[in-house]
Protein backbone atom coordinates (compact mmCIF):
# COMPACT_ATOMS: atom_id res chain seq x y z
CA UNK A 1 0.00 0.00 0.00
CA UNK A 2 2.97 2.63 0.90
CA UNK A 3 4.38 1.73 -2.28
CA UNK A 4 1.38 2.08 -4.53
CA UNK A 5 -0.80 4.40 -3.13
CA UNK A 6 1.22 6.64 -0.47
CA UNK A 7 4.09 7.50 -2.36
CA UNK A 8 2.39 8.43 -5.30
CA UNK A 9 0.04 10.64 -3.60
CA UNK A 10 3.11 12.24 -1.73
CA UNK A 11 4.87 12.10 -5.22
CA UNK A 12 4.42 16.47 -6.16
CA UNK A 13 5.71 17.15 -2.63
CA UNK A 14 8.45 14.75 -2.77
CA UNK A 15 9.72 16.45 -6.44
CA UNK A 16 9.78 19.99 -4.46
CA UNK A 17 11.78 18.54 -1.83
CA UNK A 18 14.16 16.92 -3.68
CA UNK A 19 14.49 20.04 -6.08
CA UNK A 20 15.04 22.54 -2.32
CA UNK A 21 17.32 19.84 -1.07
CA UNK A 22 19.63 19.98 -3.99
CA UNK A 23 19.62 23.84 -4.17
CA UNK A 24 20.32 23.79 -0.36
CA UNK A 25 23.56 20.90 -0.59
CA UNK A 26 24.78 23.26 -3.30
CA UNK A 27 24.82 26.80 -0.37
CA UNK A 28 26.62 25.09 2.12
CA UNK A 29 28.82 28.08 3.42
CA UNK A 30 28.67 28.29 7.78
CA UNK A 31 29.85 24.89 8.29
CA UNK A 32 33.58 25.13 6.02
CA UNK A 33 34.09 28.96 6.99
CA UNK A 34 33.63 29.01 10.25
CA UNK A 35 35.43 25.39 11.38
CA UNK A 36 38.66 25.91 8.75
CA UNK A 37 38.07 28.56 6.10
CA UNK A 38 38.53 26.14 3.47
CA UNK A 39 40.87 23.59 4.96
CA UNK A 40 44.15 22.49 4.13
CA UNK A 41 44.92 23.14 0.18
CA UNK A 42 41.51 23.80 -0.59
CA UNK A 43 40.32 20.17 0.44
CA UNK A 44 36.71 22.00 2.13
CA UNK A 45 36.44 24.39 -0.32
CA UNK A 46 32.72 25.27 -1.53
CA UNK A 47 31.22 27.11 -4.05
CA UNK A 48 29.73 29.70 -1.89
CA UNK A 49 33.12 30.06 -0.06
CA UNK A 50 35.00 30.62 -3.00
CA UNK A 51 32.69 33.42 -4.01
CA UNK A 52 32.76 34.86 -0.80
CA UNK A 53 36.73 34.83 -0.82
CA UNK A 54 37.62 35.93 -4.04
CA UNK A 55 34.59 38.91 -3.50
CA UNK A 56 35.17 40.25 -0.74
CA UNK A 57 38.83 39.19 0.96
CA UNK A 58 41.01 39.39 -2.38
CA UNK A 59 38.31 42.10 -3.51
CA UNK A 60 37.60 40.77 -7.33
CA UNK A 61 34.31 41.70 -8.00
CA UNK A 62 34.34 40.71 -11.67
CA UNK A 63 36.20 37.35 -11.25
CA UNK A 64 33.73 36.24 -8.40
CA UNK A 65 30.82 37.41 -10.63
CA UNK A 66 31.94 35.38 -12.95
CA UNK A 67 32.25 31.84 -10.64
CA UNK A 68 28.61 33.06 -9.16
CA UNK A 69 27.49 32.58 -12.79
CA UNK A 70 28.92 29.40 -13.63
CA UNK A 71 27.42 28.64 -9.53
CA UNK A 72 24.00 29.61 -10.96
CA UNK A 73 23.89 27.54 -14.11
CA UNK A 74 24.79 24.28 -12.36
CA UNK A 75 21.76 24.77 -10.38
CA UNK A 76 19.58 25.28 -12.89
CA UNK A 77 20.53 22.58 -15.36
CA UNK A 78 20.28 20.12 -11.75
CA UNK A 79 16.70 21.69 -11.52
CA UNK A 80 16.07 21.11 -15.13
CA UNK A 81 16.82 17.45 -15.18
CA UNK A 82 15.25 16.86 -12.16
CA UNK A 83 11.79 18.20 -13.85
CA UNK A 84 12.40 16.24 -16.87
CA UNK A 85 12.48 12.94 -15.08
CA UNK A 86 10.03 13.92 -12.33
CA UNK A 87 7.63 14.31 -15.53
CA UNK A 88 6.87 10.85 -16.03
CA UNK A 89 7.12 9.29 -12.45
CA UNK A 90 5.13 12.64 -10.36
CA UNK A 91 1.71 11.71 -10.71
CA UNK A 92 -0.95 15.53 -10.21
CA UNK A 93 -4.76 14.92 -9.06
CA UNK A 94 -5.93 16.38 -12.01
CA UNK B 1 27.62 22.35 23.77
CA UNK B 2 25.73 22.61 27.32
CA UNK B 3 28.67 20.45 29.13
CA UNK B 4 31.77 22.33 27.94
CA UNK B 5 29.87 25.57 28.23
CA UNK B 6 29.93 24.93 31.93
CA UNK B 7 33.52 23.93 32.11
CA UNK B 8 36.83 25.77 32.89
CA UNK B 9 39.01 26.66 30.41
CA UNK B 10 41.62 24.62 32.21
CA UNK B 11 39.53 21.41 32.10
CA UNK B 12 38.76 21.69 28.51
CA UNK B 13 42.18 21.33 27.33
CA UNK B 14 43.97 19.47 29.84
CA UNK B 15 41.35 17.07 31.47
CA UNK B 16 40.42 15.24 27.95
CA UNK B 17 39.21 11.86 29.53
CA UNK B 18 36.39 13.60 31.77
CA UNK B 19 32.94 14.14 30.16
CA UNK B 20 30.97 15.42 32.97
CA UNK B 21 32.72 19.30 34.00
CA UNK B 22 34.01 19.32 37.57
CA UNK B 23 33.51 21.63 39.33
CA UNK B 24 30.10 23.09 37.45
CA UNK B 25 30.85 27.00 36.69
CA UNK B 26 29.09 29.78 35.23
CA UNK B 27 32.62 31.64 34.72
CA UNK B 28 32.05 31.38 31.04
CA UNK B 29 28.52 32.67 31.03
CA UNK B 30 30.20 36.18 32.96
CA UNK B 31 33.16 36.73 30.74
CA UNK B 32 30.67 36.64 28.39
CA UNK B 33 28.63 39.70 29.14
CA UNK B 34 31.72 41.40 31.08
CA UNK B 35 34.75 41.11 28.26
CA UNK B 36 32.58 41.12 25.36
CA UNK B 37 29.56 43.38 23.90
CA UNK B 38 27.10 40.47 23.93
CA UNK B 39 24.73 42.52 25.09
CA UNK B 40 24.66 44.76 21.87
CA UNK B 41 24.93 41.79 19.44
CA UNK B 42 21.51 40.18 21.29
CA UNK B 43 20.21 43.69 20.62
CA UNK B 44 21.19 43.76 17.31
CA UNK B 45 19.63 40.38 16.14
CA UNK B 46 16.20 41.34 17.80
CA UNK B 47 15.92 44.27 16.01
CA UNK B 48 16.95 42.69 12.59
CA UNK B 49 14.54 39.20 13.41
CA UNK B 50 11.49 41.68 14.51
CA UNK B 51 11.52 44.31 11.90
CA UNK B 52 12.39 41.39 9.61
CA UNK B 53 9.49 39.28 10.45
CA UNK B 54 6.80 42.28 10.58
CA UNK B 55 8.34 43.06 6.90
CA UNK B 56 7.82 39.60 5.52
CA UNK B 57 4.72 39.26 6.96
CA UNK B 58 3.26 42.91 5.17
CA UNK B 59 4.83 41.62 1.98
CA UNK B 60 3.99 38.08 1.41
CA UNK B 61 0.58 38.01 2.67
CA UNK B 62 -0.17 41.38 0.06
CA UNK B 63 1.43 39.26 -2.62
CA UNK B 64 -0.03 36.28 -1.43
CA UNK B 65 -3.06 37.68 -2.28
CA UNK B 66 -2.51 39.28 -5.74
CA UNK B 67 -1.20 35.81 -6.88
CA UNK B 68 -4.03 33.83 -5.19
CA UNK B 69 -7.29 35.90 -5.08
CA UNK B 70 -6.59 38.53 -7.71
CA UNK B 71 -7.42 38.31 -11.33
CA UNK B 72 -4.65 40.86 -13.49
CA UNK B 73 -3.44 40.43 -16.84
CA UNK B 74 0.15 38.28 -16.64
CA UNK B 75 -0.86 37.31 -13.64
CA UNK B 76 0.22 33.41 -13.88
CA UNK B 77 3.61 35.01 -15.80
CA UNK B 78 4.67 37.05 -13.29
CA UNK B 79 3.67 33.78 -10.50
CA UNK B 80 6.14 31.67 -13.19
CA UNK B 81 9.04 34.66 -12.08
CA UNK B 82 8.44 33.84 -8.58
CA UNK B 83 8.58 30.07 -8.57
CA UNK B 84 11.84 30.38 -10.56
CA UNK B 85 12.89 32.96 -8.08
CA UNK B 86 12.37 30.12 -5.44
CA UNK B 87 15.05 27.84 -7.05
CA UNK B 88 17.81 30.66 -7.94
CA UNK B 89 19.86 30.01 -4.78
CA UNK B 90 20.51 33.87 -2.78
CA UNK B 91 24.71 33.33 -2.76
CA UNK B 92 24.33 33.08 -6.58
CA UNK B 93 23.17 36.40 -6.62
CA UNK B 94 24.77 38.11 -3.13
CA UNK B 95 27.27 40.36 -5.65
CA UNK B 96 24.97 42.40 -7.62
CA UNK B 97 23.00 42.52 -4.08
CA UNK B 98 26.07 43.83 -2.43
CA UNK B 99 26.46 46.69 -5.19
CA UNK B 100 23.18 47.60 -4.90
CA UNK B 101 23.59 48.56 -1.03
CA UNK B 102 27.16 50.15 -2.15
CA UNK B 103 25.06 52.55 -4.02
CA UNK B 104 22.94 52.77 -1.63
CA UNK B 105 25.51 53.71 1.09
CA UNK B 106 23.34 50.93 3.35
CA UNK B 107 27.22 48.95 4.28
CA UNK B 108 27.74 48.23 7.57
CA UNK B 109 24.53 49.53 8.80
CA UNK B 110 21.53 46.76 9.54
CA UNK B 111 19.30 47.82 6.71
CA UNK B 112 20.79 45.37 4.13
CA UNK B 113 20.11 42.81 6.90
CA UNK B 114 16.03 43.91 6.98
CA UNK B 115 15.23 45.60 3.26
CA UNK B 116 15.31 42.66 1.77
CA UNK B 117 12.32 41.11 3.94
CA UNK B 118 10.24 44.12 3.59
CA UNK B 119 9.94 43.33 -0.41
CA UNK B 120 9.67 39.37 0.25
CA UNK B 121 13.22 39.28 -1.64
CA UNK B 122 15.14 37.19 1.47
CA UNK B 123 16.65 34.09 0.72
CA UNK B 124 13.07 31.96 1.42
CA UNK B 125 10.84 34.83 0.12
CA UNK B 126 9.51 33.58 -3.07
CA UNK B 127 8.96 30.11 -0.73
CA UNK B 128 6.65 32.22 1.65
CA UNK B 129 4.66 33.97 -1.12
CA UNK B 130 4.24 30.19 -2.03
CA UNK B 131 3.06 28.81 0.72
CA UNK B 132 0.04 32.15 1.34
CA UNK B 133 -0.52 31.54 -2.38
CA UNK B 134 -1.66 27.98 -1.67
CA UNK B 135 -3.47 28.51 1.38
CA UNK B 136 -5.63 31.67 0.05
CA UNK B 137 -6.62 29.70 -2.97
CA UNK B 138 -7.74 26.98 -0.49
CA UNK B 139 -10.09 29.53 1.18
CA UNK B 140 -13.47 29.46 -0.61
CA UNK B 141 -14.58 31.99 -2.63
CA UNK B 142 -17.74 32.66 -1.75
CA UNK B 143 -16.86 33.79 1.97
CA UNK B 144 -15.08 37.04 -0.39
CA UNK B 145 -18.51 37.69 -2.48
CA UNK B 146 -20.08 37.70 0.60
CA UNK B 147 -17.95 40.36 1.64
CA UNK B 148 -17.92 42.41 -1.17
CA UNK B 149 -21.60 42.22 -1.36
CA UNK B 150 -21.43 43.89 2.49
CA UNK B 151 -19.43 46.40 0.54
CA UNK B 152 -15.74 45.56 1.68
CA UNK B 153 -13.41 47.13 -0.92
CA UNK B 154 -10.14 44.82 -2.35
CA UNK B 155 -8.24 46.23 1.03
CA UNK B 156 -10.96 45.37 3.59
CA UNK B 157 -11.80 42.12 2.32
CA UNK B 158 -7.42 41.02 2.59
CA UNK B 159 -7.46 43.17 6.25
CA UNK B 160 -10.64 42.23 8.12
CA UNK B 161 -11.35 38.88 6.23
CA UNK B 162 -8.10 36.96 4.31
CA UNK B 163 -5.62 37.90 7.78
CA UNK B 164 -7.56 36.16 10.39
CA UNK B 165 -8.62 33.05 8.43
CA UNK B 166 -4.55 32.77 7.05
CA UNK B 167 -3.42 32.67 10.83
CA UNK B 168 -1.84 28.95 10.24
CA UNK B 169 0.14 30.32 7.03
CA UNK B 170 1.19 33.42 8.92
CA UNK B 171 2.41 31.18 11.71
CA UNK B 172 4.35 28.76 9.86
CA UNK B 173 5.48 32.03 7.89
CA UNK B 174 6.45 34.01 11.42
CA UNK B 175 8.51 30.51 12.49
CA UNK B 176 10.49 30.16 9.19
CA UNK B 177 11.46 33.54 9.00
CA UNK B 178 12.36 34.00 12.49
CA UNK B 179 14.85 30.96 12.24
CA UNK B 180 16.30 32.12 8.87
CA UNK B 181 16.99 35.88 10.02
CA UNK B 182 18.17 35.05 13.42
CA UNK B 183 20.59 32.57 12.01
CA UNK B 184 21.73 34.91 8.88
CA UNK B 185 25.38 34.59 8.67
CA UNK B 186 26.30 35.21 5.50
CA UNK B 187 24.80 38.60 4.80
CA UNK B 188 25.81 39.33 8.47
CA UNK B 189 29.28 38.78 7.35
CA UNK B 190 28.88 40.50 4.37
CA UNK B 191 27.52 43.82 4.98
CA UNK B 192 29.11 44.61 9.18
CA UNK B 193 32.19 45.78 9.62
CA UNK B 194 31.88 47.91 12.77
CA UNK B 195 31.70 45.32 15.82
CA UNK B 196 29.01 47.83 17.58
CA UNK B 197 26.95 46.58 14.55
CA UNK B 198 27.45 42.76 14.67
CA UNK B 199 24.37 40.36 15.70
CA UNK B 200 24.54 37.10 17.63
CA UNK B 201 25.98 34.58 14.84
CA UNK B 202 29.13 36.65 13.39
CA UNK B 203 29.43 37.81 17.63
CA UNK B 204 29.93 34.20 18.44
CA UNK B 205 32.71 33.91 15.66
CA UNK B 206 34.33 36.95 18.27
CA UNK B 207 36.14 34.45 20.14
CA UNK B 208 37.24 32.23 17.32
CA UNK B 209 41.06 34.04 17.12
CA UNK B 210 44.02 32.54 14.46
CA UNK B 211 45.60 31.93 17.72
CA UNK B 212 43.35 30.74 20.45
CA UNK B 213 39.97 29.20 20.00
CA UNK B 214 38.18 29.94 23.11
CA UNK B 215 35.79 27.00 23.12
CA UNK B 216 33.89 27.18 25.97
CA UNK B 217 32.84 30.83 25.46
CA UNK B 218 31.90 29.80 21.92
CA UNK B 219 29.41 26.68 24.01
CA UNK B 220 28.11 29.67 26.04
CA UNK B 221 27.83 32.31 23.25
CA UNK B 222 26.17 29.47 21.42
CA UNK B 223 23.65 28.32 24.15
CA UNK B 224 22.45 31.93 24.35
CA UNK B 225 21.81 32.26 21.18
CA UNK B 226 19.50 29.33 20.72
CA UNK B 227 17.38 29.80 23.47
CA UNK B 228 15.13 32.27 22.09
CA UNK B 229 14.82 29.68 18.32
CA UNK B 230 13.57 27.16 20.71
CA UNK B 231 11.48 29.28 22.51
CA UNK B 232 9.83 30.52 19.32
CA UNK B 233 9.51 26.71 17.84
CA UNK B 234 7.23 25.77 20.80
CA UNK B 235 5.66 28.52 21.07
CA UNK B 236 4.94 28.66 17.44
CA UNK B 237 3.90 25.17 17.28
CA UNK B 238 1.06 25.50 19.63
CA UNK B 239 0.08 28.45 17.68
CA UNK B 240 0.15 26.64 14.36
CA UNK B 241 -2.08 23.46 15.94
CA UNK B 242 -4.72 25.73 17.66
CA UNK B 243 -4.75 27.77 14.03
CA UNK B 244 -5.58 24.71 11.96
CA UNK B 245 -8.11 23.64 14.62
CA UNK B 246 -10.20 27.52 14.30
CA UNK B 247 -10.15 26.69 10.77
CA UNK B 248 -11.12 23.31 10.39
CA UNK B 249 -14.12 24.09 13.18
CA UNK B 250 -15.47 27.02 11.03
CA UNK B 251 -15.48 24.66 7.64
Amino acid sequence: MFKKVTVPLLSPIILLNLVTAVIDSFRVFVNSYAITEGGPLNESMFLVLYIYKKAFTSIRMGYASAVATIFLIIVLVLTVIELKISKKKVYYAE
Amino acid sequence: MIVTAFKSSYQTYNELDKFWPDPWTIQNFKDIFLTTPMLSFIKNSVIVTSTSIIGTLLSTTLAGYAFGRLKWKGRDAVFMVVLIAMMIPSQAIMIPQYMVFQKAHFINTLFPLIVPSWLAASTKGAFYIFTIRQFIMSIPHDIDEAAKIEGCGYFKIYSKILIPLLTPAIGSVIVFSFIENWNNFLSALIYLNDEAKFTLPIGIQYFQTQIFVDWNKIMGASIISVIPAIIVLFVGQKYLIKGVNLSASKG
